[in-house]
């Protein structure tokens, strides 16, 4: 599973080879915020501009809800997407949070949305105002926005509780809910809305709804299909320690970067039952390899993998790279299965010569599950790059018991200018933000502390 | 008591509920319209 996120500007140089650069596509953070603020509240605006006002409190307050869960909920579609115009440069990690986020101020807004018409009418009369509110519901003209409301909920409920459901029934679930409630939600506007029915509103909540079910489509549809036509297989599987696995893969090698991602899906999986894992090896190097180590549903079956399978490959994606290390000295530290990212820099680093300062911290629960330890001694010994492997429960020759504390860290980059060198972590969630925090501590930016958080399982 | 995030990760943390809180103002601002009217 992939770890980490960008920060800081690339200034490593275009070369071709091990590391070579892509252009990035897409919106900076800020246009991407700019341009989400843009959208979400252009439907307020219009219909402020164009609309009469109805002119009691709770009904605006009902219809601008209305308005603005509508805008939130087909612009989820487009963070979702793993769209390169839209992520590409922030970060799908990046993306991916602010689209939780954004779910629960769409919840909060849908939910209150019918509630806020006839809350006077509750807080006066609370009998005669459920009353009235169940007659809302009960009315034939309500059925698209209940079904909707219903659909909304039922998806959000269901994403918070995720990691109870198999991975690949709540991929499809969640896309299958999030489909039935923006096309109920747009004909409830549509048909009832009493500022979308302005031509200034309705075309263009049609089009973004078009645009939402077309993006689904595209994901679940043509990309995949595509994909699939590419011609990646299996090419082989090898155990490198307890539960983890290096995965090559026969085809065509997509170009990316040292330090990205691909979403992989196995066989006659379906569109929404692929996963996302980090290249382990180094632009340039004839085969694409992953570290895999076994966690959800589709990583326990590592083992059965035969060579030849047939494979998806969706990507690269993800912004946990050199473009964002600056020149000065670097940090690598990988905990766990976040090996995967630090291999592939360090194996790209090696094979370009690169000259900078390095430093790999490496740390897991044991020693065996240290993998690919061998050969991080061999390139750090022919480096002169500094080097500490760390396991919690046991410390064979060359290992280190313990655990990633601050004063570990501190010797790892003794002597080094902390304002110029850049640390890359990949590792889990509590790991990764105490080893920022001690480095921060230790006088790095922020800005130059490169981590993604994922949250897939 | 959970450990303090680190600054780079509160402030991104900052960032992505600022720009919700907007959308959520803007809701209520559209209301209150109502009061100004």
């Amino acid at each position: 599973m992939p770890r980490g996120q960008g920060g800081g500007e690339a200034r490593i140089a275009a070369a071709s080879g091990p590391m070579e650069r892509t252009t990035t596509r897409g919106l900076s953070p800020r246009a991407a915020a700019a341009a989400f603020l843009l959208l979400a509240l252009a439907p307020l605006g219009i219909a402020a501009a164009t609309g009469e006002d109805i002119g009691f409190f709770h009904q605006e307050l009902g219809l601008g809800l209305g308005l603005v869960g509508l805008s939130l909920l087909l612009l989820q579609f487009a963070h979702a997407g793993r769209w390169a115009f839209v992520s590409g440069r922030t970060g799908i990690d990046v993306t991916m949070r602010f689209h939780r986020a954004a779910a629960i101020l769409l919840l909060a807004a849908v939910v209150l949305h019918p509630l806020a018409f006839v809350a006077p009418a509750i807080l006066a009369d609370p009998a005669a105002g459920l009353a009235g509110l169940a007659r809302m519901f009960a009315s034939e003209s309500m059925t698209s926005g209940k079904i909707a409301w219903i659909a909304l909920i039922a998806t959000v409920a269901l994403a918070l509780a995720r990691h109870r459901v198999r991975y690949e029934t709540w991929r499809l679930l969640h896309g299958l809910g999030a489909g039935i409630a923006a096309v109920g939600a747009t004909h409830h506007a549509l048909a009832l809305g009493f500022y979308s029915a302005t031509p200034w509103l309705f075309w263009p909540w049609l089009a973004a709804m078009a645009g939402a079910l077309a993006l689904l489509l595209w994901s679940w549809g043509w990309k995949p299909w595509r994909l699939a036509a590419a011609g990646h297989r299996v090419a082989a599987v090898e155990r490198l320690g307890p539960g983890y696995w290096e995965l090559r893969i026969a085809g065509p090698v997509p170009r990316y970067r040292a330090g990205q991602f691909f979403w992989l899906g196995f066989g006659r999986a379906a569109p929404w039952d692929d996963n996302p894992f980090s290249v382990a090896s180094a632009p340039g190097e004839p085969e694409l390899r992953f570290v895999i180590r076994e966690a959800g549903d589709r990583t326990r079956q590592m083992a059965d993998l035969a060579p030849g399978t047939p494979m998806r490959l969706d990507g690269p994606h993800g912004a946990f790279t050199l473009d964002h290390a600056g020149t000065g000295p670097l940090l690598l530290i990988a905990g766990g299965a976040g090996i995967a990212p630090i291999l592939s820099l360090a194996r790209a680093l090696d094979a370009a010569g690169d000259r900078r300062p390095v430093a790999l911290l490496h740390g897991a629960r044991t020693a065996d599950r240290l993998v690919c330890r061998a050969e991080t001694a061999a390139t750090a010994a022919r480096r002169g790059w500094r080097i500490l492997f760390l396991a919690e429960d046991d410390a064979p020759e060359g290992v280190t018991q313990g655990v990633m504390d601050r004063a570990r860290i501190a010797a790892l980059i003794e002597g080094w200018n902390v304002k110029e060198m850049t640390a890359m972590i990949c590792g889990p969630e509590p790991m990764t933000t105490a080893v920022a925090r001690h480095l921060e501590s230790l006088g790095v930016p922020p800005s130059r502390i490169v981590y993604e958080l994922f949250d897939y399982a | 008591m959970p450990e303090p995030l680190p600054r780079g990760e509160a402030a991104l943390r900052l960032k992505l509920r600022l720009l919700l809180a907007v959308v959520a103002a803007g809701a209520l601002l559209f209301a209150l319209r109502a009061l100004f009217a």
